[in-house]
């Protein structure tokens, strides 16, 4: 019965959650509304005993949704509200029409169907992480070291494009240096 | 004739001429008046004491106009002063500030106060007084009892759209920030705008004028002995220095020196109260750093100096201790004993916050090459005091130009090297050590003695003599209702107070009150320069500047 | 779900509040008093016998305060921001074994909310989640003090949720558990297993990243006074901010209990004097928050970057390797 009461629960609050953030036009709304369906998607984790995958939804999406913000902060008043400028209705609700029919679609697919078996059964006696690291490392090994890499690459170029005056601190810098630098900023400036 | 001036007479011819020791001040004509000064800064006068101007309009004897502009400039060895006057027709003049940075906000200030204008100059607005304010306070024609409601604060983007402009940046790009008035970091009420790209300070622009009281109105108003309450509320941290400052102005303008006793007795108190406004200094400087301890080991100590001024002068912070000729008693008796607990104190707390420092990584790394200044810009804004010293200048007047006996005490001029925050810390710490030892000199060689001059046309008579008979009576009175007749003269008269050069320029007018009185406040010509050091440092090095520069409100908005 | 194991957990998540909500409270008394008396002053003294009753007056006082809802900020976000920082420290509590279990009137309590087997990871997750009470107050404020304490609070624990995550690391490889009761009984052994010595390097690291994630002095910048006012907190009064408040304190002492059973062999064996050395463990790890406040100046934020990404993640990633080949071979 509390599973029931809980999964109930908690997806009439991920629904919502999810909702505002699609229905409103304050930002800061949006992103806090994102990130707590977001934990609370992590609920149904916790509640089909996948305690792992539950804390790292937890742990993966606040950062996720954290980055963000960070954007938010860069692009808007938070405060504010956000003018759209929307051009055509019709095309937003069509595209979206089919975007929602297609998701529904594709995870209506295993409920409908009968034949799926799980290649790797869970294996008794083995924790919830352990069974993770296990199919990560013998099913999923290739999109998982893929993605590594992906993430990996994306990470040096982040450096690259941020990075490039993250060399110059003040007290790390000889004196010499600093002056040259200075020098450096004088033309510049003049 | 010190060899410093022949050029300078030979090749400017000047309309009158005074020469008395190491100073000279001459009068030279308005159409002169600009290249005349920038001669005088090549040929070694190079360093801007003061500018300011005197409104005649009411003088005893009718000049030839109405306002005479009066530039203070000082040799390259602080030793020899200069002093160039000059009758103005129109209300105008070229502005120096090319010649000097200092010039800016010293324009500024004579055109608020005076409505001079300076041609040339790059922001000429009113500085120390509210920008909807109507009139000039200091002319002699404005009502000293005319107040004005003001109450709209300025946006201070006029300023800072210059500045972006200066360095190319785009208006959009940053998040414009008031540090201040009312903020943790601004120590009494100085507003800094800054534009921040991140935690970055692109431009910045200062304000003051929020504590601005019209002291120099004020003391047109009274008589000399009335100002001196006045000034204790210049550098609030340390009042008896002002006091000294000023007195020891009056006195070298009516020609006495105070008795030898009286002298020593203000070295000491000068020097204590030194000690007391770097540790002031100290403890908040190192409190905005995070490092809150220090505030306490800092503190302490200056409250046994208060105690200490307390029992000797009756006020704790507003001592009014000094007396035009002297000052108002002797110690008291069993001063030795506070006198040593003081100095125990005050080394033990420096000993214990410098332990917590001295080798702290974090310390060193916050404090070393942050709102650096080099000597050159430096001197070119005026500054003065610890804060020049700290970029390796020797200026400290008590050793260039000794007065009050200082060239026979035993004590260093402690110097920095790359005027950063930590120089600025490190030479306080090292001038309360030098403090310390000539206080100790003095108690040592403290000679008996008297304490006021003779001159009963100057220090009040005894209270018996008033009391019991007629002439004491009518000298008191005279002198409190009269006050003290200085005759005619103009006169510039300095000390090296704590934060700097501390200076009084007096036009007197034969009468016993001040006819103009100028403060050459140290903290006024330091805000100047901030906005050009915190530029490209950070937030949080913009905070620990401003508090290294020791900028006391009272002293810089008088 | 039977109901004894629902009443038990609802007393376990009564008294955790109770007793952390109120050690909160002593969280600031002791902090004054250790710090007044490292500064040579008294610190509170008037209300009560030692000023002990000064948290009574203070709690008063913020309670009673009014809550100011300041023109143009974004009310409801505003509203909740300081519920999400004081709810977020207790959930993480959850998790937490905050003593060996004792058996009372014949009945075995274990003092843990949820054993899950991933604790350590739940722990961290809601930490990280607890940033976004100053994350979204900062926000809500329309205050510029507010925003750039918001940018701070996002660079400084991104970057130190990496650390923490990546120092852990080591350690965990070594228990092959995530559950804070393996990682204990992993030392229960006694002082030559504590994990502090086979990985003194994840210990360090971890002990930084705790002071950066908790928003103490050397890395108070977040709410930094002297640059910040009050950061996030700026614009909230009453209980709101003392909600903010109580969220830090509570979060100091969780902190301190992960790192005690992370580290320092937690409760050990599970003896009375087990449970007590745990506490002193605790106790001496909250008193060197307190410490450090004393004796340190704050870095600045580049500074605090420079050292996260410079040194403690290099070192942090060396260490997982190294202890990675040390297990494999």
């Amino acid at each position: 019965m509390f599973e029931a009461i809980a999964f109930y629960t908690f997806s009439f609050l991920t629904i919502l959650m999810f909702s505002i953030t699609v229905m409103t036009s304050q930002a800061l709304y949006a992103l806090t509304a994102m990130a707590a369906g977001m934990i609370f998607i992590s609920a149904f984790f916790f509640m089909l005993s996948a305690d792992f995958l539950g804390a790292i939804q937890i742990i993966v999406y606040t950062g996720a949704v954290m980055a963000l913000y960070a954007f938010g902060m860069m692009f808007f008043d938070t405060t504010r509200e956000v003018k759209e400028k929307i051009q055509n209705k019709n095309i937003v609700f069509v595209l979206g029409t089919m975007v929602a029919l297609l998701v529904v679609a594709i995870f209506m697919a295993p409920v409908v169907s009968e034949n799926i078996h799980a290649l790797y059964p869970i294996q008794e006696g083995l924790g919830n992480t352990e069974q993770v690291g296990i199919v990560l490392f013998t099913k999923y090994l290739i999109p998982f070291e893929l993605a590594a890499i992906m993430l990996l690459s994306a990470m040096i170029s982040g450096i690259v494009l941020a990075g490039k005056k993250m060399d110059n601190s003040l007290t790390l810098m000889a004196d010499e240096e600093i002056e040259l630098m200075q020098e450096a900023n004088e033309k510049v400036n003049s | 004739m010190p060899n410093i001036f022949t050029p300078l007479l030979a090749r400017i011819s000047p309309l009158k001429q005074t020469l008395s020791e190491d100073d000279l001040s001459i009068e030279v004509d308005a159409k002169n008046l600009f290249n005349n000064i920038e001669f005088a800064a090549s040929a070694g006068f190079d360093y801007l004491v003061d500018i300011t101007a005197v409104d005649y309009l009411s003088y005893p004897k009718t000049p030839v106009a109405r306002y005479a502009m009066v530039y203070i400039l000082r040799s390259t060895d602080f030793k020899s002063l200069l002093t160039i006057k000059s009758f103005i027709i129109n209300e105008e003049v070229e502005s120096i500030t090319q010649l000097f940075k200092a010039a800016n906000w010293l324009e500024r200030e004579v055109y608020d106060q005076y409505g001079i204008k300076f041609t040339n100059h790059p922001n000429l607005k009113r500085v120390l007084n509210h920008h909807e304010f109507v009139g000039h306070p200091l002319r002699k024609d404005y009502i000293i009892t005319n107040g004005q409601h003001c109450s709209i604060a300025e946006s201070l983007m006029d300023e800072m759209d210059v500045q972006l402009e200066k360095h190319n940046l785009k208006d959009e790009e940053h998040m414009f920030l008031n540090l201040g008035p009312s903020h943790p970091a601004s120590h009494g009420t100085i507003r800094t705008l800054v534009a921040l790209d991140g935690e970055r300070i692109k431009a910045a622009v200062t304000e003051i004028g929020y504590l601005h009281r019209g002291f120099e109105k004020s003391a047109e108003h009274h008589t000399y002995s009335q100002v001196i309450p006045y000034t204790d509320r210049l550098n609030y941290c340390s009042a008896v220095m002002n006091n000294v400052g000023y007195v020891k102005t009056l006195e070298e303008m009516l020609g006495v020196h105070v008795p030898k006793r009286a002298e020593q007795i203000r070295v000491m108190l000068m020097e204590l109260s030194r000690i007391m406004d770097h540790l002031v200094f100290l403890a908040a400087q190192l409190v905005d750093m995070g490092a809150l301890t220090n505030y306490w080991y800092l503190y302490n100590p200056r409250e046994d100096v208060y105690n200490f001024l307390s029992k000797l002068s009756g006020a704790r912070l507003t001592n009014s201790y000094m007396r035009i000729g002297g000052m108002s008693h002797d110690l008291y008796d069993g001063y030795e004993e506070d006198l040593q607990t003081i100095i125990t104190n005050v080394q033990k707390g420096c000993a214990d916050a410098l332990a917590l420092i001295k080798h702290n990584r974090i310390f060193h790394d916050r404090a070393k090459d942050v709102g650096i200044i080099s000597a050159k810009d430096a001197l070119s804004y005026g500054w003065s005091g610890p804060n020049l010293r700290a970029c390796g200048v020797n200026s400290d007047m008590r050793y260039l130009k000794p007065y009050y006996g200082y060239d026979e005490l035993d004590f260093d001029v402690v110097l920095g090297s790359h005027g950063d925050v930590y120089d600025r810390i490190m030479v306080r710490f090292e001038e309360i050590e030098q403090s310390i030892k000539i206080v100790k000199q003095i108690q040592a060689t403290l000679i008996d003695g008297e304490i006021n001059i003779a001159d009963r046309s100057i220090i009040l008579p005894q209270k018996k003599e008033v009391y019991t008979s007629i002439e004491g009576v009518m000298n008191q009175f005279k002198l409190t209702f009269e006050g003290i007749k200085v005759k005619p003269q103009e006169y510039y008269g300095s000390i090296e107070a704590v934060n700097g050069e501390l200076g009084f320029y007096v036009v007197s007018d034969g009468s016993g009150t001040p006819y103009k009185m100028k403060v050459r406040a140290p903290s006024f010509l330091h805000i100047a320069a901030l906005p050009e050091i915190i530029q490209e440092y950070q937030l949080a090095d913009a905070v620990i500047t401003l508090a290294s520069l020791n900028i006391i409100a009272g002293e810089m908005d008088r | 779900m039977d109901t004894a194991l629902l009443v038990e957990t609802v007393i376990k998540i009564v008294v955790i509040l109770l007793v952390f909500s109120a050690l909160a409270g002593f969280g600031t008394y002791f902090e004054r008093k250790v710090l007044a008396f490292m500064q040579r002053r008294l610190g509170p003294m008037n209300v009560g016998p030692y000023g002990l009753l000064q948290i009574a007056a203070d709690g008063i006082k913020l309670f009673t305060k009014e809550d100011i809802i300041p023109a143009g900020v974004v009310p409801l976000i505003f509203k909740i921001a300081p519920v999400i920082t004081a709810a977020t420290a207790f959930m993480a509590a959850a998790a937490i074994p905050f003593l060996p279990s004792f058996t009372i009137f014949g009945y075995e309590v274990h003092p843990i909310v949820a054993d899950i087997n991933i604790g350590i990871l739940y722990v961290m997750g809601m930490m990280a989640v607890g940033l976004y009470g100053p994350l979204l107050g900062g926000l809500a404020s329309n205050n510029k003090y507010s925003l750039i304490s918001t940018a701070r609070a996002v660079a400084v624990f991104i970057s130190y949720e990496v650390v923490s995550g990546l120092a852990i690391l080591a350690p965990l490889m070594m228990v092959g558990s995530l559950s804070l009761l393996d990682i204990n009984d992993y030392q229960a052994g006694g002082i030559t297993h504590w994990i502090a010595f086979s990985q003194p390097v994840a210990f360090i690291l971890f002990w930084i990243a705790a002071f950066a994630e908790t928003g103490r002095t050397p890395f108070h910048l977040i709410a930094n006074d002297h640059e910040l006012i009050d950061g996030f907190g700026t614009e909230y009064s009453g209980m709101r901010w003392g909600l903010f408040f109580i969220g830090e304190y509570a979060n100091m002492f969780f902190i301190s209990f992960v790192m005690a059973i992370m580290f320092l062999g937690g409760y050990g064996d599970g003896s009375v004097a087990g449970a007590f050395a745990l506490l002193g463990k605790v106790a001496f790890f909250f008193f060197f928050f307190l410490w450090t406040r004393a004796a340190w100046p704050d870095v600045r934020p580049d500074q605090l970057m420079w050292l996260t990404w410079k040194v403690l993640m290099p070192l942090a990633v060396i260490n997982v390797v190294i202890t990675g080949f040390v297990l494999m071979f």
